[in-house]
């Protein structure tokens, strides 16, 4: 396995990080723990997960732990938390308590220590903030995951969906203050959504930010178990999670992209995702992809990608088919929020 | 006219905003001193140029000359809002006649001053980001031109919001003064910026003035789906970024909305374009570029242009919030 550094950080993770957004939801605990147990063996040493993790179709969006306690159930029976990379995040609600959410110091605190009970360790090394919030003045966040790395209780810091001049701003703060800074950011980056190309992956070339990316196989639909005109596969993320959001997402122009796609990975004898994957993770800007698998014949999948290897020409009719910086079909709803959480902010810092 | 505040600083500008990239090359000098006049006599007061629009062959800064010369004549520089840019190279023959560096500038300052006939410049803009130079040689050369009394307010163009957020940290801790405007590619094919810059400049204060609100041409309807471009027309002559490919479906699919919706109204498609993006959440003053006086009494048609709620949602659903209908 070749580790990379993980930013400007002295530490080295597995260029494929395992995403546990499923596990307690739809995939059984024990299916899980057999998940981490594979991944770790094949070499993967990074593993990503959330407060919030742990649901389902019945009971979204508060899966109130049950993925982190998932993972700390897995890495005590193992004995390889030491060696794992672990990385968990805070912002959604946990609750209908107004307090139980968002970026303020009160809930990061208090959701930090509940992260350290769910997951049996003594330390995050990597603490994220899910999502931007525009009703928290960063400094107040930034002084607060500072407080938990001088605390021992996290070792770095970063985020998920924020913009790039929101990062720049929070470096800033934390010049201006010396606290620690930002070293990762988790964007959705897929063939069908490129737009981190504008901003963020220059912005994050020029400060060491590492770039982990969520979504690579956008949702699933890269693996190509979506067929135009067919009905949807039972069980299938958009059939049973996102039913809503099929029609905006499985369009025409996604399943050209698809076409290509798969052309691709049939003459390089691997699967789509595979090639999706390798993509990715070969893209200069980014440390390591998150696979998100629901079944382990999924990561034996995902784990596949560690031996395809893209060309330039292979890069160059992926660029033809899904252009640098172009979206063809916009992941997450992030994008319905993107107004509202990306500024303008209630406060300035 | 209902002027608006340029930013968070305290000048008000007309909502169009009068560039004038043709002038002195394919807009002949009288032509174009006339536009200048009836674009003032409208109600516009800011006017943007830069040192090197004119014409190729007989010599940058020929735009520069014929606005120095049209607000000598007509005595309206008192009134009028100027704006200049600096970057591209003025000679290619000689590697510093170009870029972000302290030299650079403070020259092309001082000739812009004596092509515009004025002893100061009231928005001097950086015209594209420098990647080889740190920003704050070229923000320490701007505060200086302002303390001088040369400039009064500086901006840039085509930057990337989170260098903007870079120059605003660098200027805090310098204890220099501060970009103030910024601006973007926007138009209804192309609307990136809505992802990061918009919110961005709605934060700090940053007043955006888009350029190729029309996107060079497109969206005046010249372009008809199926059939050839017309002869003289833009892309007949010239593949410009981001127009490196043939107009798409999803373009034409927008023209054919247009259409529709600016007949109902009684305006031109390029009216209606114009209106559009006068009325987006954090765009302070639309640069449009006539070429032509009859280009321009058009443009100028969209001051009585209103643009109600179901129009903006309709158009929505064809063009891309945040992102583009069109390559890079």
């Amino acid at each position: 396995m070749e580790y990379r550094n993980l930013g400007r950080t002295g530490v080295q993770v597995s260029p494929l990080c395992l995403g546990c957004m499923n596990f307690g939801g739809r995939t059984s605990e024990a299916d899980s723990i057999e998940i981490i147990n594979y991944a770790i063996d094949a070499g993967i040493n990074f593993v990503d997960t959330a407060n919030v993790y742990g649901y389902d179709s019945t009971n979204f969006p508060a899966g109130e732990g049950k993925s982190e306690e998932i993972v700390g159930k897995a890495l005590k029976q193992n004995g390889k938390r030491h060696q794992i990379v672990l990385a968990t995040k805070v912002h959604f609600a946990m609750s209908d308590d107004p307090n139980a959410q968002g970026n303020s110091r009160r809930h990061i605190i208090e959701q930090c220590e509940a992260s350290l009970r769910r997951l049996q360790t003594e330390t995050i090394d990597l603490y994220q903030l899910h999502h931007p919030s525009n009703e928290v003045p960063i400094d107040e966040t930034l002084r607060a995951l500072d407080d938990l790395i001088h605390a021992g209780k996290v070792r770095y810091i970063g985020t998920s969906s924020f913009a790039a001049w929101q990062i720049v701003e929070s470096l800033w703060v934390s010049k201006e203050y010396g606290l620690n800074r930002f070293v990762c950011e988790q964007p959705s980056y897929n063939l069908l959504d490129r737009r981190i190309e504008r901003e963020l992956v220059p912005m994050a070339q020029t400060y060491g930010i590492a770039l982990i990316a969520f979504s690579p196989t956008a949702g699933g639909f890269l693996t190509g178990k979506y067929r135009r005109g067919e009905p949807l596969p039972a069980g299938s993320r958009f059939e049973e999670f996102w039913s809503g959001t099929g029609k905006t997402h499985l369009i025409p122009a996604a399943f050209d992209v698809l076409d290509v796609v798969e052309a691709l990975a049939r003459e390089k004898g691997c699967s789509p995702a595979q090639l999706a994957l390798a993509w990715c993770l070969q893209q200069p800007s980014i440390t390591s992809p998150i696979m998100g698998p629901r079944t382990r014949k999924q990561l034996g999948d995902c784990l596949g990608t560690l031996s395809v290897k893209l060309s330039p020409d292979d890069t160059a009719r992926l660029d033809e088919a899904a252009p640098p910086g172009r979206v063809t079909v916009p992941y997450y709803g992030a994008d319905g929020l993107a107004w509202t959480t990306w500024g303008p902010h209630q406060f300035r810092w | 006219m209902k002027y608006r505040n340029l930013g968070r600083t305290g000048v008000k500008v007309s909502p169009l905003c009068l560039g004038t990239m043709n002038f002195g090359s394919r807009t002949p000098e009288d032509e174009a001193i006339r536009m200048i006049d009836r674009a003032i006599e409208a109600g516009l007061n800011l006017i943007d140029s830069a040192n090197l629009y004119g014409d190729a062959n007989e010599g940058v800064g020929r735009s520069e000359g014929i606005i120095g010369k049209a607000l000598s004549r007509n005595g309206q520089r008192n009134r009028i809002i100027l704006a200049t840019k600096v970057f591209f190279p003025m000679d290619l023959g000689d590697p510093n006649s170009g870029g972000l560096s302290r030299r650079h500038i403070v020259a092309e300052c001082e000739a812009s001053l004596r092509r515009l006939r004025t002893d100061h410049i009231d928005l001097y803009q950086l015209h594209r980001p420098a990647p080889d130079i740190p920003i704050d040689e070229t923000l320490r050369a701007l505060d200086d031109l302002m303390r001088a009394g040369k400039v009064r307010y500086i901006g840039t163009s085509g930057f990337p919001a989170w260098q903007i957020v870079e120059a605003l940290w660098t200027s805090d801790k310098l204890r220099l003064n501060r970009l103030v405007t910024e601006q973007p590619f926007y138009n209804m094919t192309h609307r990136s910026i809505e992802r990061e810059l918009v919110p961005m400049a709605l934060r700090y204060g940053i007043a955006i003035l888009p350029y190729s609100p029309l996107g060079g041409g497109i969206l005046t309807g010249k372009y008809r789906r199926g059939q050839p471009y017309p002869g003289g027309s833009r892309l007949t002559f010239e593949k410009w970024a981001p127009y490196w490919d043939d107009l798409n479906d999803r373009v034409y699919d927008l023209l054919d909305l247009l259409i529709e919706i600016s007949a109902g109204k009684g305006c031109t498609i390029s009216q209606l374009a114009l209106a559009w993006a006068m009325a987006q959440p954090g765009i302070t003053s639309v640069i449009i570029g006539p070429r032509t006086q009859q280009q321009l009494e058009d443009n100028l048609g969209v001051l009585d242009v209103v643009i109600t709620d179901e129009d903006m949602k309709r158009i929505d659903a064809i063009s891309k919030p945040r992102g583009t209908l069109i390559s890079n």
